[in-house]
């Protein structure tokens, strides 16, 4: 039997050529769940945009198809190409990632003309609002959330799902050998909404923090490292998975101190639909402190795989806690590892996603018929 | 059988044969007892109500040189994108026709200036079936904003329409599949019409030796007016004076006159003006030549068909669409789009060369036998049927394709605004 091709839109791919975020490592690593949890039934094609076409595969029944981009828009969210109708009209079932920017509304349109049954899943990206407009949303046959803060803010009649995770735990290990846990750490891009600078700002003098991911805004970085004069900090700006594993298993914390409100005074609605790298740390056996925003409280059990913070006084008291008591970061540790394993790797998501796939591919068989 | 029309234009809104034909059509259809309701666009100047016939579309009418003329790039875009591409409210009339109606075949004409794709596409979402009657390159021209077709659109709609389609010539088809649009497999070719009965009066060729030519549809170049005054003018000067050279038709412009005047032929060309159809096809009989040195991209016009049935003798662009419906020198006469090939053949049969008495008669008999509607109409309506009867399959529900059109109308706004 034919693999059942599902194709994933998602604007920007997971690649140094596109754009390194959790809205783009998601979709990668749950379309590698739904390979392994739909034991050689499924072909996943990740379809994103770029300067010229290509497709590459990224290993068996994954590939990834970039399209030419025919626009050049303001937003990178925007981008659209004119072979979108082709690509989409091989797949099955087309599951778009963003659910409003002009690629998702374009996607959609494209889809549902071919009479494609669609899923969406919401990453935050915001950068149209003629979706919500048109309610575009009721279009869709279902929606996918991984947090219940997700499905929250999403007003839809449309059928919802809440399915949380979608870590790569056989990539994000505890290491065989761990080595001396000896700091704070924040990975994430270095973006206001993150909140780097309450972590910098709430970080004991005496405590060493390594802050790492891509500055996407030169001038909240140039801010940051102002912040930072005088105290034991430590920018990482390139590194790559392997670089972000072994920090991983150096901290003794990993934090996602995310806000509602930045440090400019803007407000974001939705700053963490989940925060991926909280739960890439737990994976490696790491506890995690968050910020009591957006669905990351959903993820971090408090006391047992970490701590949720409302003020920057009680995270400055938790990172003196954790720094003090190596044993609870260890045993924490454990019991983050524990928990990704059971809820929230990428194949519990891949196993949970299939179901959900072929109620919608059997739906649309029994329309044909 | 019900059938819903779709056209841009509807008596006695035309601006041309597309139309007059379509009205041709949906009378001939009701006489047979099949139940028609034409939807089209709120009438350009004001016209009388008319039953079953629903003027709710919107036009853009791209039609109006003198408004796209003076409109800015960005707005003839828009436009245009609503006129081709897809216009919601005309999508929203459409599902709504065809929900409460329940058509069992859509038969579409001409649907530029009334957003045909999204139309087409309503159709598919709804699993309507179509009949699309190709008079010109409508398809082609639906997926042209600009300068010319859009080669990913051609693409999309080749590979997503699953209508057929009735051809009034080859020519139409080869253009539309030059542009890579595909439908030979599912296209018939079937020739323009006359209507009307046949009138027994016995006419007269060249009555004191004199050739009465005329010309009668747009008075503009692509249909080869300036070539005829410019034959005239050779005539002329190969001492030729016992001709005339009729022009019925609107004057949009000085051009065409003032040409008259350079080439000094006002004492044999005479512009008529417009008559009423009717009017005109009884005027046929009391000329000699139809001369039609229209584009090669000509389809198939009517007037020349309606002379023809008259025993007025086309005279026609070799290859152009009517021409390849008849033979030269047995029911026609063709020559190169040239003003000297034309003025050749004016010369030849004032010199009795040709004998267009013997044309004349041919060219009367094939055309009331093979090219009356009434000939016509069954291959038309074999083909509705045909239609009808494939299984129906809506992809989704209207409500859903109206939104559709609605986002689709808006991104490609959105589009053509930030590509300004």
């Amino acid at each position: 039997m034919a693999a059942k091709r599902i194709a994933y839109l998602m604007p920007l791919y997971f690649d140094e050529r596109s754009y390194l975020g959790g809205g783009e490592r998601y979709p990668l690593n749950v379309a590698r769940g739904v390979i392994a949890a739909g034991n050689g039934e499924y072909h996943v094609e990740l379809i994103s945009y770029g300067p010229s076409a290509r497709r590459e595969t990224l290993q068996p029944g994954l590939t990834l198809r970039v399209l030419p981009a025919s626009n050049r828009p303001a937003d990178k969210l925007d981008v659209v190409s004119w072979e979108l109708p082709a690509a989409l009209a091989e797949a099955d079932l087309v599951h778009i990632h963003q659910a409003f920017t002009r690629s998702s509304e374009a996607g959609l349109l494209a889809a549902k003309q071919q009479g494609k049954p669609v899923c969406v899943t919401d990453h935050g990206g915001n950068s149209s609002t003629l979706g919500m407009y048109l309610d575009t949303l009721s279009l869709v046959d279902l929606v996918v959330c991984y947090s219940r803060f997700g499905a929250s803010l999403l007003q839809t009649t449309t059928p919802l799902v809440v399915i949380p995770g979608g870590v790569d735990a056989a990539r994000f290990a505890p290491p065989a050998e761990r080595p001396p846990r000896d700091r704070i750490l924040f990975v994430g891009r270095l973006l206001p909404h993150k909140g780097v600078d309450v972590l910098i700002t709430a970080l004991p003098p005496d405590l060493p923090l390594t802050v790492c991911g891509r500055a996407y805004d030169d001038r909240y970085f140039r801010h940051l490292k102002d912040l930072a004069r005088g105290k034991h900090i430590e920018f990482v700006t390139d590194a790559d998975d392997d670089m972000i594993r072994g920090l991983y298993a150096r901290a003794r914390v990993n934090v996602l101190p995310s806000v509602y409100r930045d440090c400019y005074g803007n407000t974001h609605r939705a700053p963490e639909l989940m925060g991926l790298t909280l739960l890439e740390a737990m994976a490696c056996g790491t506890p995690v402190v968050c910020s009591r925003v957006g669905a990351m409280p959903e993820f971090v059990r408090d006391g047992e795989t970490g701590f949720v913070f409302d003020t920057p006084d009680q995270l400055t008291r938790h990172l003196r806690h954790l720094a003090s008591h190596p044993e609870v970061v260890e045993r924490m540790g454990r019991q983050c590892r524990d928990a990704v394993l059971r809820d929230y790797d990428l194949k519990v998501v891949g196993e949970k996603l299939v179901p959900v796939y072929e109620r919608l591919l059997r739906r649309r068989q029994g329309v044909a018929a | 059988m019900k059938v819903l029309v779709l056209s841009n234009l509807y008596p006695p809104d035309v601006t041309g044969g597309y139309e007059l034909g379509c009205h041709q059509v949906v009378e001939a259809l009701r006489r047979r007892g099949h139940h028609v309701e034409v939807l089209t666009s709120s009438p350009r100047t004001p016209v009388s109500a008319a039953p079953g016939v629903q003027r709710v579309f919107q036009l853009s009418d791209v039609y109006n040189s003198y408004i796209m003329e003076r409109s800015t790039a960005l707005t003839r875009k828009l436009y245009e994108a609503q006129a081709k591409l897809v216009n919601a409210h005309n999508c929203h009339q459409l599902l709504s026709w065809a929900e409460g109606w329940r058509p069992d075949v859509a038969y579409l004409w001409n649907l530029i200036g009334v957003g045909g794709l999204g139309l087409v596409a309503c159709l598919h979402h709804r699993g309507v079936p179509w009949v699309w009657h190709l008079m010109d390159s409508v398809p082609t021209d639906l997926c042209a904003c600009g300068w010319g077709p859009i080669p990913p659109l051609v693409r999309e709609f080749s590979r997503q329409a699953r209508g057929s389609y009735l051809a009034c010539s080859t020519r139409v088809l080869d253009e539309i599949e030059d542009h890579g649009l595909s439908l030979r497999s599912a296209s018939e070719v079937v020739p323009n019409w006359i209507t009307g009965a046949q009138s027994s009066s016995c006419r007269q060729y060249l009555p004191q030796g004199k050739l009465r030519i005329v010309a009668a549809g747009q008075l503009a170049p692509h249909k080869g007016t300036d070539r005829l005054i410019a034959a005239a003018g050779l005539l002329r000067d190969r001492g030729h004076t016992n001709f005339a050279v009729d022009l019925y038709g609107k004057l949009n412009s000085p051009a065409m006159p003032d040409l008259v005047r350079r080439h000094g032929v006002e004492d044999f060309v005479t512009f008529r003006g417009p008559l009423p159809q009717s009017e005109l096809v009884g005027r046929y009989e009391d000329y000699d030549l139809f001369a039609f040195p229209t584009w090669e991209r000509e389809p198939f016009a009517f007037a020349p068909l309606e002379a023809a049935a008259r025993g007025c003798v086309p005279l026609m662009t070799a290859d152009c669409g009517n021409s390849e419906w008849f033979v030269h020198g047995v029911h026609c006469l063709k020559a190169e789009r040239t003003p000297e090939a034309f003025a050749n053949v004016f010369a030849d049969v004032l010199a009795g060369r040709i004998d267009l008495e013997v044309l004349g008669w041919r060219v009367r008999s094939v055309v009331w036998r093979d090219y009356h509607l009434d000939a016509v109409l069954p291959r038309i309506e074999a083909a509705l049927t045909r239609a009808a009867r494939q299984p129906r399959r809506a992809v989704g529900a209207a409500a859903q394709a109206y939104r559709l059109a609605l986002l689709a109308e808006k991104l490609t706004a959105v589009f053509l605004q930030e590509a300004a």
